[in-house]
């Protein structure tokens, strides 16, 4: 046996380490680390610019962190690392235990996220699940006629706060049996826009957001010097506080009763999962590593009501109270690595993944938009099947060559669909050199072909026989990409790379028919003395896609032509130590620019639409001092500016289409200054 | 050539691939020791008398080094620890030569492991730190991207740190970024996940060790990945959406679009790629829609089709087939 003869000969290997006293080790037993306290001020609301980082809105806010580790010698530890504290993004990380036997952890973060801080609805009870409009509201046709639509509206904000809570624990004896139980509870809570539809009549509301999601994973492993087995049990709960949303219908209706609609919210659901995974080294030539997971989806949430619209009152009787809705999923991975020889490397590895969809088939009665009746409609629980094989093998030449390619294929079977199986083989080649020192050189070719048993009878009577689903038609992609990294000195390194992909949908005359991503860009990183590094990057990114159609099937066709330019520029420089008592300064700076541009192409040649733009700078800058050896001052200031211009939204008021009552949401043209003077106390 | 026979032709020549692939792989099973191997085991030196006291006599000064014995690769009570086993010497190799007495001109040998002029290869520094690595979290090491591209664990992670920097989301993102270039130009696009907020990690995503699923994903699949903190778009709904229950990345980009939502693209025209259907889905809008054109538009304006399809997730109203409940 390979392995057990490697034992012995490392066992036989171990040294004498007697001697191994560690007298002039510095143990900091005790508290190390320091504390962060002081004030940060923000300049102006700036929802966009502080989304997701806690500077939403203007003002003082208490600046508070720490990063502290407890040991003692006998291997207890305490640790704990605090980020923004005083913010509404902010995160607490404690974990403590024996190490080496247990560890325990608790982990707290909250994500502020602000969308729009600009949005104006009329409705009273704007972001709950009951929305009505005033008492005084005169229903029109449209919105331009509503004659106290302006009086009606007051402002919101829009956006959600996650808060996460996890637990875990972990046991390592001194066994080879090791053990973990992780539960961490998420809530989502807030509001996000959400359309509402009566016919083609629609209304943007401030939908409520309340999702509390909990996860419990536990496992057991069993660890050897070369193989390793685990199971695992996975449990995902998700649940809404708000089962539906009901609002006013603010437009004229055209039917008895559909003054009030109802909107589903995502229905409560949970998935369970149980997961056995290993791997096995049978030398340093061969290993082989799997998992296989059973799991299942379940939602069985009580209907609602097909219609609230009391005409409608004797058609309200459901097949079933809930949707007994279950999923029953498969997965299996596996992989096989060999080094045959020093010089060359294989994998293959198969990988399956299977989504039976067993929720029960039934007709349901349908209320168009609490408006008409319609034709019963049957759900259709939709299964897929899918696998992929593929064999990599990679050969060094010699020290500066290496050669790989690459061989995959890939089935998928489908239900319901006018494309019942595709399959999609890939072949893909590289080449790696170090022609000079301190020069590496990747270039990659691969090519892509999927093809399918389209049945075009199965798009149905009224939809455009040439049409092709991107995600299953006739496609070829090419791809190339080239990268060089080249060390110019010891201090300076210079990165580059150039890729581009084309996907040609062969077969498709109505659909996404063509689509092109080219990016390139450059970094570089220079290293100033012992203390200091700088370095910069640009990158260009631009993606093409063409889309094709028909106006009503068989008439005038039209061409979208959708492009999306990227330009991001960046650059930083990071002191660890300057003259004197000042230290730790950095400088970063990051420039963003998007630009996306649609024409459309039809009879009658009308004007491109305006272009879609995002601007985007960020500079951050921050240094510290030590005042005494305890305590140090921090400096910090962050300058933040947005611009953007998006006509789906600028210009969109309330009342500018006819159709729909809008939210009035603007784009964002803000600058922000954060500064803060914060105070660091060091553990020592 | 008939496309049949072009068909049949790369079967086969993908198949052959597979099978040598997997032929050479199962080769490895039956082959011989690895004389390299063993005559680089039967020449390495020896250990040091003392272990890390002999290692400080020459970098006690060294403030960054010495930040080991704050961190938990230096606790004496964690056999598992370095520290806890052969010290310095456990993760850089026997140190005699490196620590020996030398003769005049004759330069300091390098310590085998970690350091300037080591003589591990990267795949033998990795291999010392999976020898305590080793388990769920390092499964898949072996044949993944970064196996194969030769990335060593000291590449990301600094063992002499007191705190590993790559547990701290903003460092982690602008370490993973110094390769994935990139993807660090789509974390800055207009509509993105907060990865260049550090409010999310790479890893929360992705398992840089290696996994079993595409793109190293820590779930088995993209959607798993997503219910992850999407949980409400998992159902199963009574009316469902078939892209969705299949692959989100089919209408979103995950690392940042210049759409809401990291939409790939902007309705109608992101809908209108799979619905042409009679009727107005199948229009092409023009900026006759827009606000100062001849008609401002519903199916264009505010959010598009989703103004009045706003269940595009699926639906678990009765009502709800058309995405409108």
């Amino acid at each position: 046996m390979a392995g057990e003869s490697n034992d012995q000969e490392s066992t036989d290997k171990k040294p004498d380490t007697s001697g191994f006293v560690c007298e002039r080790c510095p143990f900091p037993y005790g508290w190390t680390g320091s504390v962060l306290f002081g004030l940060e001020y923000v300049s102006d609301d700036g929802g966009d610019f502080g989304s997701f980082g806690g500077w939403e809105e203007e003002g003082f806010y208490l600046g508070l962190g720490a990063d502290l580790i407890y040991r003692d010698q006998a291997g207890r530890y305490v640790d704990i690392y605090a980020d923004r504290l005083g913010l509404d993004s902010r995160a607490v990380e404690i974990s403590g235990g024996q190490q080496g036997s247990y560890r325990l952890s608790l982990d707290y973060r909250e994500i502020a996220r602000l969308q729009f801080f600009d949005a104006r609805s009329v409705y009273d009870g704007a972001g709950t699940d009951r929305q009505s409009l005033p008492s005084d509201w005169v229903r029109e046709v449209s919105t331009d006629q509503m004659p106290v639509l302006e009086d009606s509206l007051r402002s919101y904000d829009i956006g959600t706060q996650r808060e996460s809570l996890g637990v875990s624990l972990d046991f390592h004896r001194p066994s080879p049996w090791n053990y973990r139980l992780d539960v961490e509870h998420d809530r989502r809570q807030g509001t996000r826009v959400q359309g509402a539809a009566f016919i083609f009549h629609a209304t943007e509301l401030i939908a409520p957001v309340d999702y509390e999601t909990t996860r419990f994973n536990a496992a057991i492993g069993f660890t050897r010097d070369n193989w390793e087995l685990e199971t695992a049990y996975n449990l995902s709960t998700f649940n809404n506080r708000n089962d539906s949303i009901r609002w006013d219908n603010p437009f004229v209706g055209i039917s008895v009763g559909d003054d009030r609609g109802e909107l589903a919210q995502p229905p409560d659901n949970q998935y369970h999962q149980f997961m056995l995974s290993g791997s096995w080294r049978h030398s340093h030539r061969v290993s082989v590593a799997g998992q296989v997971a059973v799991g299942r989806a379940e939602q069985d949430q009580d209907f609602l009501a097909p219609t609230i619209n009391p005409a409608f009152a004797g058609l309200s009787e459901l097949p079933r109270a809930d949707l007994n809705g279950r999923v029953d999923t498969r997965f299996a991975n596996l992989r096989v690595t060999g080094n045959l020889t020093p010089r060359l490397n294989t994998r293959v590895q198969f990988r399956y993944d299977e989504r039976d969809n067993r929720t029960p088939v039934d007709s349901f009665v349908e209320i168009n938009t609490d408006t008409y009746l319609g034709q019963p409609r049957t759900n259709q629980p939709y299964s897929f099947d899918r696998w992929t094989l593929n064999a990599n093998l990679n050969y060094r030449i010699s020290r500066a060559w290496r050669i790989g390619a690459t061989a995959q294929r890939r089935e998928m079977s489908r239900t319901l669909q006018e494309v019942h199986d595709t399959r999609t083989d890939l072949y893909s080649f590289q080449v790696r050199a170090m022609p000079i020192s301190r020069l590496n050189l990747i270039a990659s070719y691969t090519h892509e072909e999927r093809s399918n048993d389209l049945d075009p009878a199965l798009l149905g009577p009224m939809e455009t026989p040439t049409l092709r689903r991107f995600h299953f038609a006739e496609k070829e992609r090419e791809a190339w990409r080239l990268s060089a990294d080249y060390g110019i000195t010891d201090n300076l390194s210079a990165g580059v790379y150039y890729e581009l992909s084309d996907d040609d949908f062969s077969d498709t005359e109505i659909g996404l028919s063509e689509g092109e991503e080219e990016s390139y860009g450059l970094d570089l990183s220079l290293g100033i003395g012992e203390h200091a590094v700088a370095n910069a990057w640009v990158a260009r990114e631009s993606l093409d896609a063409t889309i094709r159609g028909s106006d009503f099937n068989f008439g005038e066709p039209w061409q979208y032509r959708q492009n999306d330019e990227f330009l991001t520029f960046g650059m930083g420089v990071n002191f660890d130590r300057l003259p004197g008592n000042w230290e730790k300064a950095r400088l970063d700076f990051t420039y963003a620019r998007a630009d996306g541009e649609l024409t459309v192409e039809r009879r009658g040649a009308p004007p491109d639409f305006p272009d879609l733009e995002s601007r985007r700078i960020t500079l951050q800058a921050s240094i510290e001092r030590n005042i005494t050896e305890q305590l140090g001052l921090r400096l910090g200031y962050v300058y933040g500016r947005l611009v953007e211009d998006d006509f789906y939204r600028d210009e969109v008021a309330p009342d500018t289409v006819g159709a729909l009552l809008g939210l009035g949401r603007g784009t964002p043209n803000n600058t922000v200054h954060v500064g803060s003077v914060l105070l660091r106390y060091h553990f020592r | 050539m008939p496309s049949s026979w072009r068909s049949t032709t790369k079967f086969l020549t993908g198949g052959l691939f597979v099978a040598a692939v997997f032929a050479l792989t199962l080769v490895g099973l039956n082959a011989v020791a690895d004389q390299s191997e063993s005559q680089a085991s039967e020449s390495d030196p020896e250990y040091t008398q003392a272990g890390a006291d002999t290692c400080l006599t020459c970098h006690g000064g060294d403030h960054h080094l010495l930040q080991i014995f704050e961190g938990p690769h230096a606790v004496k009570g964690d056999t598992r620890s370095p520290f806890g086993q052969t010290q310095c010497e456990a993760c850089h190799g026997p140190g005699a030569d490196h620590a020996g007495p030398l003769r005049i001109g004759q330069e300091r040998p390098p310590m085998p492991g970690f350091g300037d002029n080591a003589l591990w290869s990267s795949e033998q520094e990795n291999q010392a730190c999976l020898t305590c690595h080793q388990g769920s979290d390092h499964r898949f090491w072996k044949g993944s991207a970064h196996h194969q591209y030769e990335v060593g664990c000291v590449d990301c992670h600094s063992m002499h740190e007191r705190r590993d920097p790559m547990s701290i989301a903003t460092i982690q993102n602008q370490v993973c970024s110094d390769c994935h270039t990139q993807v660090r130009s789509e974390t800055h696009r207009a509509y993105a996940h907060p990865v260049r907020h550090g409010e999310m990690a790479c890893t929360d995503c992705h398992q840089p060790h290696g996994s079993g699923s595409e793109a190293m994903l820590t779930s088995m699949t993209v959607n798993q990945n997503c219910y992850e903190c999407h949980a409400e778009t998992r159902g199963p709904f009574l009316w469902e959406h078939a892209p969705v229950a299949e692959d989100c990345t089919l209408c979103h980009q995950p690392h940042g679009s210049n759409n809401p939502a990291m939409l790939t693209r902007r309705a109608p025209m992101l809908c209108q790629q799979c619905h042409t259907r009679l009727g107005h889905a199948g229009v092409g809008r023009t900026p006759d829609d827009l606000p100062g054109g001849a008609s401002p538009s519903n199916f264009t304006l505010g959010q598009s089709c989703m103004n009045c399809h706003s269940q595009v997730h699926g639906s678990n109203h009765p009502s709800g087939a058309g995405f409108l409940r």
